[in-house]
């Protein structure tokens, strides 16, 4: 089972297999066959030369022989030939009818030749008989195909040894390396940076692919990483710009819409001031009735600032609401998540140390979040040159509120500004604009809760949203 | 023109309750006004009589500085007092340098906008009876001859009667002639009437 598992995983040593026992039996074969083909050439040649020995020496002894009536040397003489290479018959019929005949009449595959007996002296020739000698090749096909075999079986053996050698060789070499290098890449990530590909190998002076591929995967990992780092940051500056682009955008319509606000709250103030003036000139002139007729002008142009007032503050209201339920644990989380990385380079810890489950908030997710990073941003900027600095989160519940706590252990809020700190232009920090806590006061309002500032008495500041919950 | 006729008022503001306050601050004081909600609607209602304009800065639709150089264009007379809001001085300033006669910052004293009401028409008074005048003097001019005309312009230089008569080789009892009738034409009293009149006419 476990044999067959690794032949069906390692495809590329059983390609390499297959084909190196192709090869080597194609190669095997045909060197085989060659070989046969000059054997069997040697062996009829044998055959041939074995004839030529009876015609040109046994021949003529045989004759002479059979001539002298010698039956003895004639039988050792017919013998002999028998142990000819591959003969297996000789039978040496005689004109006087006798007949020798030795080896077997069994074979199929032979050759045969029959050599006529011809006593010849002088002008006296006589025919003697007959000499008829087979070959057997079916022995020759026998020796052939043992030999055959014998080499096929060697090649065989040759030919798996040397296989199972070089797959052990490429296991050790290049299989394993393949297989750690496959895990390498599929386990992987870019998040954490892992540690950089190593096979292990033993020491080898010389350099070779693996190596090379070794380092050009570790260099080609590093380049990503590079590219993923400068990525991110190219990211991070977009969103940061992005954001500065965001609160810029708030700050002009902030701007605008309070110049806006300055221009039409000016047309019943110039009203006003106008009637007065002519109020008072009426007064002078003893004209009571024209001058009650002003009084209640100028109490309708007073309505009509409060009117533009409250609707400025309903069109603020209209265009930033979108309402949705919102749990608290969710927000804090993402809201301390939004500034983590600006606590990590600052190298400032942000803890929830306690939080409430399961509490509803009716708001706007977006606004909510802008809130408590505001808060937090805060926090670190004023901790940013502090050791050991650290910003804690508390959430409590009761009675249908929820306050949210943000405590840090800075240097806290001077007397002189806590009494105005969510006013518009105020701002503690040098390069601020002061309209941070000024927009989240409002923010938080808009949802029906309040936004307060106070001092720690073991130091720092602590700012609390508080929220109306939902069921 | 004569001195009789009413200066009129005309006022130029969309908002209807500034509008409606310096409509009464003008009224009670015996001026004659007309109000127009935006810069179109005066432009097709005005005359271009004895009076001044207040006119709103900022306005929906054409502003006061576009009216103000529409009005240039047609080279209407009428001063100009531009009434602007908080921030708007650089367009005051721009407005004044333009040939506003003044400007008023929103809210303003009714004393200050009757002040300056006041010496508008003075002013506006004065441009039209210095350009009447001119135009008098001017037809007057016209309709003397050729020879007139040059008589009357040797005169001026102090030129006795004898020395034109010379200097123009005529008779110098035709000189007489001419410069009487000159004096006439001219409708002037004397010398130094007829000199002055030239001088506000451009001529001198």
């Amino acid at each position: 089972m476990f044999r067959f598992q690794w032949w069906q995983q390692h495809v590329l040593a059983r390609k390499m297999i297959v084909a190196a026992v192709l090869f080597s039996s194609c190669v095997t074969l045909a060197m085989t066959l060659f070989q046969l083909g000059l054997q069997y050439r040697h062996h009829i040649e044998t055959i041939e030369s074995s004839s030529t020995i009876v015609r040109g020496s046994i021949q003529k002894s045989l004759v002479q022989s059979i001539w002298d009536f010698d039956d003895a040397t004639t039988r050792l003489q017919v013998e002999g030939v028998l142990q000819l290479p591959y003969v297996r018959k000789v039978r040496l019929s005689l004109s006087d009818g006798r007949l020798f005949e030795y080896g077997s009449d069994s074979t199929i595959q032979r050759r045969s030749e029959r050599i006529p007996l011809v006593f010849d002296q002088g002008n006296d020739r006589r025919y003697l008989g007959e000499l008829f000698i087979a070959a057997d090749l079916e022995s020759v096909y026998w020796d052939l195909s043992n030999y055959a075999m014998t080499v096929l079986f060697s090649n065989f053996l040759k030919t798996l040894l040397v296989v199972g050698f070089l797959s052990y060789v490429f296991e050790r070499n290049v299989g394993r390396h393949l297989n750690r290098l496959i895990e390498h890449t599929k386990t992987r990530k870019l998040a954490g940076y892992g540690r950089p590909l190593h096979l292990e190998r033993l020491a080898n002076e010389q350099i070779d692919e693996l190596d090379v591929l070794v380092d050009s995967y570790n260099e080609m990992q590093q380049r990503i990483e590079d590219e993923h780092d400068q990525t991110l940051a190219a990211l991070e500056t977009r969103q940061e710009l992005q954001q500065q682009l965001e609160q810029l955008d708030r700050q002009v319509m902030m701007g605008e819409m309070a110049t806006s606000l300055a221009h039409e709250l000016n047309q019943p103030l110039a009203t006003i001031t106008g009637y007065a003036d002519i109020g008072q000139r009426f007064n002078r002139q003893g004209e009571q009735q024209k001058l009650a007729e002003i009084l209640d002008k100028i109490a309708s142009e007073g309505l009509r600032a409060s009117e533009i007032i409250v609707r400025t503050r309903e069109f603020i209201k209209s265009r930033t609401h979108t309402l949705e339920r919102i749990e608290v644990s969710k927000l804090v989380a993402q809201s301390v998540e939004l500034v983590s990385h600006v606590a990590l380079q600052q190298q400032i810890d942000i803890q929830i140390v306690k939080m409430v489950d399961n509490c509803w908030v009716n708001g706007d997710i977006v606004q909510l979040q802008q809130v408590l990073t505001n808060l937090l941003r805060n926090a670190i900027d004023e901790l940013k040159d502090l050791d050991s600095a650290e910003i804690w989160i508390k959430v409590r519940s009761e009675d249908e509120k929820v306050w949210i706590d943000v405590h840090d252990n800075g240097p806290g809020i001077a007397d002189n500004i806590i009494g105005k700190i969510f006013d518009p232009f105020v701002s503690t920090k040098k390069d601020g604009m002061g309209v941070g806590l000024a927009i989240s006061y409002n923010l938080i309002e808009a949802h029906g809760g309040a936004l307060s500032a106070s001092n720690r008495k073991a130091g720092g500041a602590t700012f609390t949203v508080l929220l109306p919950t939902i069921k | 023109m004569n001195d009789t006729q009413k200066a009129k008022i005309y006022i130029v503001d969309d908002d209807a309750g500034v509008r409606d306050m310096i409509e009464l601050m003008v009224s009670s004081v015996g001026y004659d006004y007309q109000s127009f909600p935006d810069a179109n609607s005066f432009l097709n209602g005005f005359e271009d009589t004895h009076g001044c304009l207040l006119l709103d800065i900022r306005m929906p639709g054409m502003s006061g500085m576009v009216l103000q150089e529409k009005l240039n264009q047609q080279q209407v007379l009428l001063p100009v007092i531009f009434i602007t809001g908080h921030g708007d001085i650089t367009m005051a300033v721009e407005a004044i340098q333009n040939g506003a006669f003044d400007f008023m910052e929103k809210p303003f004293r009714e004393f200050d906008l009757l002040n300056k009401i006041e010496k508008a028409i003075e002013s506006d008074l004065q441009n039209r009876v210095d350009l009447e005048q001119r135009q008098e003097i001017d037809k007057r001019i016209g309709s003397l001859t050729k020879r007139e005309n040059e008589i009357m312009f040797l005169v001026t230089q102090g030129k006795a009667n004898k020395v034109i008569a010379i200097d123009l080789n005529i008779a110098q009892g035709t000189v007489e002639i001419h410069r009487s009738r000159i004096m006439q034409k001219m409708a002037a009293r004397s010398l130094p009437h007829l000199m002055r009149m030239l001088v506000v006419a451009g001529q001198l």
